[in-house]
């Protein structure tokens, strides 16, 4: 499902659509007919754009009406978000992942050396709340940091963060290594940059 | 064999993974050089932490200690220079 934004179309225009999607209007009212995109747009938090007397009124999802929408759109938009990220990071030659490797695992201790090995995240204190965080390789930057819980003590992911340096400046790793150094040495500053995101279904 | 007894090292995350800067804490000259470079880099909205490894000279054994620098720090034996990050 693609993704656009809505725009304003003229009185007495014809609306194609695609389901409930809005995807191009045609103005017949004047000499000559002009079809133009109508386009949809969703950035987070995530709100719906609907047509109404040709005007675009936005409106947030309620969570007892729209939960399942708002979850494929929600994972719809995570994962575009994803494909983009991973087209970058391919443009890092394997030179520089490898460098960057390096560098996180000479900055990991032992314990989170092991769990990266073997699973591919290692967990962080917050040098500010002791909170407990996963950093997990996914192969991408989107909400790669679990929120772990804290009052049972068990694993439970309350909500994922995703704060991250420019994709085109460092490889993978090193955003590995950024997001571990904020958190437990400038926790304050990235729980303020951060965006959270909850976890879908939950 | 030479060896720089007041050995400093900063090392910068960039494109190749990371670029490493080290020089002579004693020598004024590339003490200005590395502060030239450390504020460069603070210019382009890089992040600095002093780095205070605990444990053998190849990996840490501790969580990283250390803090966040606004300003060069001549005496710290590391510096991490780091993007500036934004949500996602």
């Amino acid at each position: 499902m693609p993704l656009y934004c809505i725009g304003c179309t003229a009185t007495g225009a014809t609306t194609a659509t695609n389901g409930n999607w809005a995807t191009s209007t045609t103005n017949n009212t004047t000499a000559t007919s002009i079809t133009t995109p109508v386009y949809w747009y969703v950035p987070p938090p995530v709100r719906i754009m609907t047509p109404q007397c040709a005007i675009a009124r936005p409106y947030i999802a309620h969570r007892s009406a729209g939960q399942a929408a708002e979850d494929e759109l929600l994972h719809y938009y995570e994962q575009e978000q994803r494909r983009q990220q991973n087209d970058l990071r391919r443009q890092h030659d394997q030179a520089a992942r490898d460098r960057s490797r390096e560098l996180l695992l000479a900055h990991l201790t032992p314990a989170q050396r092991e769990t990266f090995a073997k699973n591919r995240w290692f967990i962080v204190e917050g040098g500010l709340s002791k909170q407990r965080y996963r950093i997990r390789d996914t192969g991408h930057m989107v909400a790669n940091i679990d929120v772990l819980g804290v009052l049972t003590g068990d694993e439970k992911v309350m909500h994922r963060l995703c704060g991250h340096c420019d994709l085109n400046e460092v490889p993978l790793y090193d955003q590995l290594l950024a997001q571990k150094m904020m958190l437990e040495l400038d926790e304050e500053r990235f729980l303020k940059v951060a965006n959270r995101h909850r976890v879908l279904g939950g | 064999m030479n060896m720089i007894v007041n050995q400093r090292v900063m090392s910068i995350m960039d494109r190749s993974g990371h670029t490493v800067m080290e020089w002579d804490g004693g020598d004024p000259v590339a003490v200005k050089a590395a502060k030239a470079k450390f504020e460069d880099y603070q210019r382009r909205g890089y992040q600095a932490f002093a780095i205070v490894e605990d444990g053998d000279n190849e990996h840490i054994t501790t969580q990283s200690k250390g803090r966040r620098i606004d300003e060069f720090d001549g005496t710290a034996e590391k510096i991490m220079l780091i993007p500036q990050l934004r949500g996602g």
